[in-house]
């Protein structure tokens, strides 16, 4: 079993990047489930997905301890929590939530071996552990300072039972890289990087470099995962397209960017948000009530009895128009296209409206959702 | 060769079994061995609401090997010379803890199984090899256990006091922070600001135990609220028995006692344990053959602290922590009430 994980916390700014990750996940055909780990704060409602399953975990960014903002606490922190309630066994894809599969690692890890990307930007040099003068201070809270660092970084595809072990020390460790290392631009920002790799190496991991990773700039894509963190440029070195000023899910032009894996991620983006804008993703998700749920009203609100359950579910009146709209029969698209002749709405948040109450209706226990695909 | 085993007798023991069979072994009169024994065959009637079958191991050979018998099968006990066994006293219960139920009562007591959590592998390698050879280090700072600041006959162990200001504790400590959350969500508490954190080092050797006991009774407003024990030891092990003893307790209406029911956990090298600092828990006799220094069963258990004025600038581990307060970060749904 291989467990494809990602960390993104319930920002709706975040989503798309998860949702582009899932349709590629998805279209790979990658074995085994996806799990988006979520910190979140209380009283926020948790973002949901149409096959990834989503874990809530506790939010750890600002860290609880010292108020640092960083959003490499995330992942070590979150991990931890998954793997200590869900006792999960088998391999786990670690990937970045600025990535996306472009073909399915099929390979599974024994416990001790980790298979991870190289880092080559690692800060080695001549102080303690390998590493650059500027991380001296480690020293003083390691046991061992001979050990050998591996110089990787996500993905990584690692036992769930190493992972396990090492979470809490990574979680740790990045905290303590974060309050005493500095450079020129402040707080370390590769300090979960750092941490990741010595906590791996504390409990005798042994990395083996895989080509697991390509950049939007490399010519070929070798690797199973594509990370766009850095911009797509055209042939002249103009860029094309910047994660940082892209705005879902407006129309890009792959044609532009020079042939290579940035030219197949956008063709990937413009594939999805063409799918999503024409509504073909939701056509073919077709959600049926429940058996024996009933309905009552209150004024504004109807409330749904889901046998089985002690309390009743509360729908706001937004959410009983969804609800007195699943038949049977029509389709989340056609829910969303009758919705748009009742409201005076965007299509888009009638879209995530109706996608978020099915998802909320069917954890609820009152619905379930049929895939037509 | 201890002062202990120079000073006891040496009992001739004859168990004769259904059958007319007849075991026949040298025991040590103030032998683990021998009190449990005495007190499994006495208590022989209550086995049935035991987790594990009624049975008891003897030594033979001189610790080489090992007689198991199941103790509804022995008929008779002979001994010579004549001993005088003190059987296990159920504990005190402590003064938040009331009497058992009348027996006027109708209401049938709701049995309680205290929540536990178990982390393994809790130290890298190397930090517990380092705690490992702290402990051995140490030896000539151990000192006996004492309950309340005295010694008392239901402890039998050895202990540093001191070692909360050592650097190793402050290793475990920061570490457990990390964890501190998580244990207390699976341990159904309200996330609480820490006072401080407490850490004692533990040696157990041959027939040391530790009798049932809560670590608190909840009375203070600052006490301890969760313990949590890290066991290290060296390998090979060199020690048998030792176990954590989890007691269930029984709610009559608000008022809990002890019940004779438990959960067992082994104490597994570089394990950590958490529980409530009110549950009942004992540690099981332990049998180390060698009776070396360097066999026993070392633990770490440290107490978090709660407090009752949250201070910011408090800070814990190695420093870097500031836990005086809890984070709203950290409240889930379970721990906000």
């Amino acid at each position: 079993m291989i467990h494809t994980v990602f960390t993104a916390p319930a920002d709706p700014g975040l989503q798309w990047r998860a949702e582009l990750l899932e349709y590629s996940w998805q279209r790979v055909h990658q074995p085994g489930e996806l799990v988006r780990l979520t910190p979140i704060a209380p009283g926020r409602s948790a973002p949901t997905h149409s096959k990834a399953v989503v874990k809530q975990t506790l939010a750890w960014n600002p860290h609880p301890y010292t108020n640092d903002e960083y959003t490499g606490y995330d992942t070590p922190s979150a991990l931890m929590e998954w793997l200590f309630r869900d006792r999960v066994e088998g391999s786990v894809l670690l990937l970045e939530l600025n990535s996306v599969l472009h073909r399915a690692v099929t390979e599974e890890v024994s416990p001790g071996k980790v298979l991870a990307a190289p880092w080559p930007d690692m800060p080695i040099g001549k102080g303690p552990l390998g590493l650059a003068a500027s991380l001296e201070f480690l020293e003083c809270y390691c046991v061992n300072r001979q050990l050998a660092l591996a110089p990787v970084q996500l993905p990584i595809l690692i036992h769930s039972s190493d992972l396990r072990k090492i979470a809490p020390r990574w979680a740790e460790l990045t905290a303590i890289i974060r309050s005493e290392g500095r450079d020129a631009h402040g707080a370390l920002r590769y300090a979960d990087r750092i941490a990741y790799t010595l906590a791996a190496a504390e409990y005798r991991l042994l990395h083996a470099h895989k080509d697991l990773r390509n950049g939007t700039d490399d010519e070929s894509a070798s690797a199973p995962v594509t990370d766009y963190s850095r911009a797509v440029e055209s042939t002249s070195g103009e860029i094309v397209w910047d994660e940082q000023v892209y705005e879902p899910w407006n129309a890009v032009y792959p044609e532009k960017a020079k042939p290579g894996c940035g030219r197949e991620f956008l063709a990937l983006l413009n594939e999805y948000a063409t799918r999503r804008q024409s509504g073909a993703d939701l056509a073919a998700k077709r959600p049926l009530r429940r058996g024996g749920v009933r309905e009552s009203r209150l004024l504004e609100d109807m409330h749904l009895e889901v046998p089985g359950c002690a309390e009743f579910v509360t729908l706001n009146s937004s959410a009983a128009a969804i609800w007195e709209l699943c038949d049977g029969k029509r389709t989340l698209a056609q829910i969303v296209g009758e919705l748009e002749q009742l409201f005076d709405a965007p299509r888009e948040t009638l879209r995530t409206a109706v996608e978020s109450t099915a998802a909320e209706l069917v954890t609820a226990g009152a619905l379930e959702v049929e895939d037509l695909s | 060769m201890s002062d202990r085993e120079t000073s006891a007798r040496a009992i001739d023991v004859r168990i004769r079994t259904v059958g007319g069979h007849e075991h026949e072994m040298q025991l040590a009169e103030d032998s683990t061995e021998l009190r449990e024994l005495f007190t499994t065959f006495v208590n022989r009637p209550s086995s049935v609401t035991a987790a594990r079958p009624g049975l008891v191991q003897l030594p033979l050979d001189g610790g080489t090997a090992a007689c198991t018998i199941a103790v509804d099968q022995i008929v008779s006990i002979s001994t010579s010379p004549p001993v005088l066994v003190q059987l296990e006293q159920p504990p005190e219960p402590p003064e938040n803890v009331s009497a058992p139920a009348p027996q006027t009562r109708r209401e049938p007591p709701t049995l309680h199984r205290p929540e536990v959590v178990v982390i393994d592998d809790f130290l890298g390698v190397d930090e517990h090899a380092d705690l490992v050879a702290y402990a051995l280090r140490e030896r000539d700072r151990f000192e006996p256990g004492t309950v309340e600041g005295r010694p008392h006959h239901g402890r039998r162990n050895s202990v540093i006091m001191s070692f909360t200001s050592s650097a190793h504790s402050t290793l475990l400590v920061n570490r457990l922070l990390i964890w501190f959350p998580l244990i207390a969500q699976a341990l159904n508490q309200k996330l609480f600001p820490l006072k401080m954190v407490e850490s004692q080092l533990t040696a157990s050797n041959d027939g040391d135990f530790y009798q049932s006991h809560m670590d608190t009774d909840g009375a203070k407003p600052d006490d301890r609220v969760i313990a949590c024990v890290y066991y290290f030891y060296r390998d090979p092990k060199g020690f048998a028995g030792g176990d954590l003893r989890m007691y269930d307790m029984l709610d009559s209406g608000g008022e809990l006692r002890r019940a004779d029911t438990f959960q067992t956990i082994e104490p597994a090298n570089n394990r950590l344990v958490a529980f409530t600092a009110k549950t009942f828990h004992e540690l099981r006799p332990i049998r180390c053959p060698s009776k070396e220094f360097e066999d026993s069963r070392f633990a770490i258990t440290n107490w978090i602290h709660r407090t009752s004025a949250p201070d910011t600038a408090s800070t814990f581990g190695w420093g870097h922590f500031h836990c005086g307060t809890a984070a709203p970060g950290l409240m889930s749904r379970r721990t906000e009430s």
